[in-house]
C-alpha cells in the first residue's frame, strides 16, 4: 500500500511539473502565431495611401516578442501589396527606422505614449497588446476576451496618421476613441 | 367480354381521337411540367449558389479574424432576404463549423464533408456547398440547406392547369371527333339503309349517292356496280325463264293433246287409268310452265289484260264448282250476299286468281274440311275472301308471301310449286287497280282477300 502511494505521488508530481513548465509556453506560442496571422491579414484592410516607396514592406517589432518567429515564417511565404515582407526587431523606439507596421511588445516597457509621440504623424500602423493601448494612441490593440483573440481599433488615431482602415475590418473590431 | 368489334365505328372513331388526344396532350403536359419543375430547380440552384458566393465573400474577414459572432449575424440576416434557407453554416478550411444558423422552428442540420463546390436535391430540400476562395486561397465553405417551398405549390399549380387543359383538350377532341365521325359513319349508315331497303323491297334500282373519293365512296360505287350486276343477272334469269317456259310449252301442248286423244279412244280400264294419271301430271306441269310464262310476262311488262264486262257472281260460282270437282276432302261454300253486277276486267285472269286462292286453301289445310268464299260489295268496290282452317301463316310472312319465288318455311313441307302463284295473283290484282292481302295466324287458318273497283 505504501509503495503504491509513493508511486502515485511521484507520477502526479511529474505530471504537474511537466504541465507547469510546458503548457503555458505552448499556449503562448499559439497565441503569437495567431497574432502574427492577424497582423498579416490587417494589411489587406489598411491603406497606407502610397506612402511606401521602398521595395519592401517592413514590419518592425519593438521589444522582445514571440511574434517575431511566426512573422518571419509568414514573411518567407507571403507578400504584401506585391512587396517582400521584412521583419525588423528593435529594443529602443529611437532605433526604429522606416516601416509600415510597428508592433509594440508587452516586453517593451517604455509605454505606448512614448511610441505614439515618436512615430506621429508618420503613416505607420501602431499595433499593441496591452490594456488601454488604443486609448493611449495605438491604432490597433490585441486583447484576449472569452478565451478568444480580439482587437480594438482607434480609427481617429489611424486617420490622424494618414491610414485608412476598411469598414470590413472595423466590423470585427472593438472601436475605441482617444479621449 | 366487350369486344372492340362490338363497338360501333362511330364510337371507335370518337374513342380513337379522344385517346390520341389524351396521349399526345398527356405527353406534352408531362414534358411541360417536368421542364417547368426542372427550370424552377435550376433557378433555385443558381440563386442559392449566388447567395452562397455573396455570403462567402462577405465572411472572408470574419474567418480571417475568427469573428464567429459577425459570421452568425450575417447568416441570420439571410432570413430577411431568403426565407427558404433553413440551415446555413460556414465551415472553415479544416472542416470545423465556424458559424451556423438554423431558421426558427427547424431542426439544425449538420453538413457533411467533402466540402467542395456541389449541390444536390434531396426530397424537398436543396443542399448547396460553395467554397470561399480569395486570391486562390481557400478560406472555407458556405453550406446551405434550402427548402424548395414553392415546389409543391408549383406542382399543384401545374397539375391544376394541366388537368384543366387536358379536360378542355379531351372535350374539344370529343367535339371534333363527333363532328368528324359524321363524315364516315353517316355515309356508311346511309349505305346500310339503302342495303336494307334493297333487301326488304328487292328493289335493285336503288342507288347510293357517291360523294368524294374516299374508301366509303369506293364502297358505295362498288355497291352500285353490284346492284347493276344483280339487275343484269336478274334480266338474264328472266329471259331464261321466258325462253325455257316457252320452249317447254310447245312439246308439252303436243304431248297433252295426244294423251287427251288417247284418253278418249282407250277402252281398257287399266290403260285408261294410266293415261289419266299421265294426263294429270301433264296438267300440273302445264300449270307450272304457265306460271313461269306469266312471271316472265309480268317481268317483261308484257302481261296484257283482255278487259271485258262479265258477271262476277257467275265466275265465282264456276270457280268453286271447278275446284270442288277436283277435291273429295274439302267442301267449298259461298257466303255473303251476291255482288249482282258486271265488272270490267280480264275474266281469265280473275278466274286464275280465284282458282289459285281456292287451290292454296285446300293445299294448306290438310286436315280442314271447309273452305269459305265470302263476297261483299260497297258502292265503289267488291271484296272477295277465301277462308281456310289450315296451318295459317305467321304475321312476319304476310307481306313476303306475295313475293316472287317466296315459299313459306312453314308451308314448304309437303307442298310443291315454285312459289309463284300468289305473286302472279297480286300482279293481276294490282293491274286491275285492286288490292290483295292476307289475314292469318299461325295454326288457325288463313283468309286471303282481294278487292276490285266497281265502275
Amino acid at each position: 500500500m505504501r509503495i503504491k502511494k509513493y508511486i502515485f505521488l511521484f507520477v502526479t508530481a511529474i505530471i504537474l511539473a511537466a504541465g507547469s513548465s510546458f503548457r503555458p509556453a505552448t499556449a503562448d506560442t499559439q497565441e503569437y502565431v495567431l497574432k502574427a496571422a492577424f497582423l498579416y491579414r490587417f494589411t489587406d484592410y489598411v491603406d497606407w495611401g502610397g506612402s511606401n516607396t521602398s521595395e519592401d514592406f517592413t514590419i518592425a517589432v519593438l521589444g522582445k516578442s514571440n511574434i517575431t518567429d511566426p512573422l518571419i515564417d509568414i514573411a518567407k511565404k507571403k507578400k504584401v501589396q506585391g512587396k517582400r515582407i521584412v521583419i525588423k526587431q528593435y529594443d529602443d523606439i529611437n532605433d526604429v527606422g522606416d516601416c509600415q507596421i510597428l508592433f509594440v511588445s508587452n516586453y517593451y516597457k517604455a509605454g505606448i505614449e512614448t511610441v505614439v509621440a515618436k512615430v506621429n504623424p508618420k503613416p505607420i500602423l501602431i499595433i499593441a497588446e496591452q490594456t488601454d493601448a488604443c486609448v493611449k494612441g495605438a491604432h490597433i490593440n490585441f486583447l484576449v476576451s472569452d478565451n478568444k483573440l480580439k482587437f480594438e481599433i482607434n480609427m481617429n488615431a489611424a486617420a490622424g496618421a494618414g491610414l485608412k482602415i476598411s469598414s470590413e475590418l472595423l466590423q470585427h473590431a472593438i472601436l475605441v476613441n482617444t479621449p | 367480354m366487350l369486344s372492340i368489334r362490338n363497338i360501333s365505328i362511330r364510337n371507335k372513331l370518337i374513342w380513337m381521337q379522344v385517346v390520341t388526344a389524351v396521349l399526345v396532350l398527356g405527353l406534352c403536359f408531362a414534358a411541360f411540367v417536368i421542364t417547368d419543375i426542372k427550370g424552377y430547380k435550376a433557378r433555385e440552384i443558381n440563386h442559392a449558389i449566388s447567395i452562397a458566393q455573396v455570403i462567402g465573400v462577405n465572411n472572408i474577414s470574419a474567418i480571417q479574424f475568427m469573428d464567429n459572432d459577425a459570421a452568425v449575424k450575417t447568416l441570420s440576416s439571410l432570413q430577411k432576404i431568403q426565407e427558404d434557407i433553413v440551415n446555413a453554416s460556414i465551415i472553415d478550411k479544416n472542416g470545423n463549423v465556424f458559424a451556423a444558423y438554423t431558421q426558427e422552428g427547424h431542426i439544425a442540420y449538420a453538413f457533411s464533408p467533402p466540402f467542395i463546390d456541389k449541390y444536390h436535391i434531396d426530397g424537398d430540400y436543396l443542399y448547396v456547398y460553395k467554397n470561399i476562395i480569395k486570391n486562390n486561397e481557400l478560406y472555407g465553405t458556405v453550406c446551405m440547406q434550402i427548402e424548395l417551398s414553392q415546389l409543391d405549390q408549383i406542382k399543384t399549380e401545374k397539375f391544376q392547369i394541366t388537368t384543366a387543359l387536358l379536360i378542355l383538350g379531351i372535350a374539344l377532341a370529343f367535339l371534333f371527333a363527333i363532328i368528324n365521325q359524321q363524315y364516315i359513319s353517316t355515309p356508311l349508315l346511309s349505305l346500310v339503309n339503302v342495303m336494307k331497303e334493297v333487301r326488304q323491297n328487292e328493289n335493285y334500282t336503288k342507288r347510293v349517292s357517291v360523294e368524294g373519293r374516299d374508301e366509303i365512296a369506293i364502297l358505295s360505287t362498288e355497291f352500285n356496280n353490284l346492284m347493276d350486276q344483280i339487275i343484269r343477272s336478274n334480266q338474264k334469269k328472266d329471259e331464261f325463264i321466258g325462253i325455257a317456259s316457252h320452249e317447254l310449252k310447245t312439246p308439252l301442248t303436243s304431248a297433252k293433246g295426244f294423251l287427251e286423244l288417247l284418253n278418249s279412244i282407250e277402252q281398257d280400264a287399266q290403260n285408261k287409268l294410266f293415261v289419266q294419271k299421265a294426263l294429270n301430271s301433264i296438267n300440273k306441269l302445264q300449270r307450272l310452265i304457265y306460271d313461269l310464262l306469266d312471271v316472265s310476262k309480268i317481268q317483261a311488262g308484257q302481261l296484257q289484260l283482255d278487259i271485258k264486262e262479265f258477271d262476277i257472281d257467275e265466275l265465282i260460282d264456276d270457280c268453286i264448282h271447278e275446284v270442288q270437282i277436283s277435291t273429295a276432302t274439302h267442301s267449298i261454300s259461298r257466303e255473303g250476299g251476291l255482288i249482282n253486277t258486271f265488272i270490267s276486267a280480264d275474266k281469265n285472269r280473275i278466274e286464275q286468281v280465284i282458282i289459285n286462292l281456292l287451290s292454296n286453301a285446300i293445299k294448306y289445310s290438310p286436315k280442314g274440311e271447309k273452305v269459305i268464299v265470302h263476297t261483299s260489295r260497297t258502292n265503289s268496290k267488291l271484296i272477295v275472301s277465301v277462308q281456310d282452317f289450315g296451318i295459317g301463316l305467321p304475321i312476319s310472312e304476310h307481306k313476303k308471301i306475295f313475293d316472287r319465288f317466296y315459299r313459306s318455311k312453314e308451308r314448304e313441307s309437303g307442298a310443291s310449286g315454285f312459289g309463284l302463284g300468289l305473286y302472279i295473283c297480286s300482279e293481276i290484282i294490282k293491274r286491275h287497280k285492286g288490292r290483295i292481302w292476307v289475314d292469318s295466324q299461325k295454326g288457325s287458318g288463313s283468309t286471303f282477300y282481294f278487292e276490285l273497283p266497281v265502275s
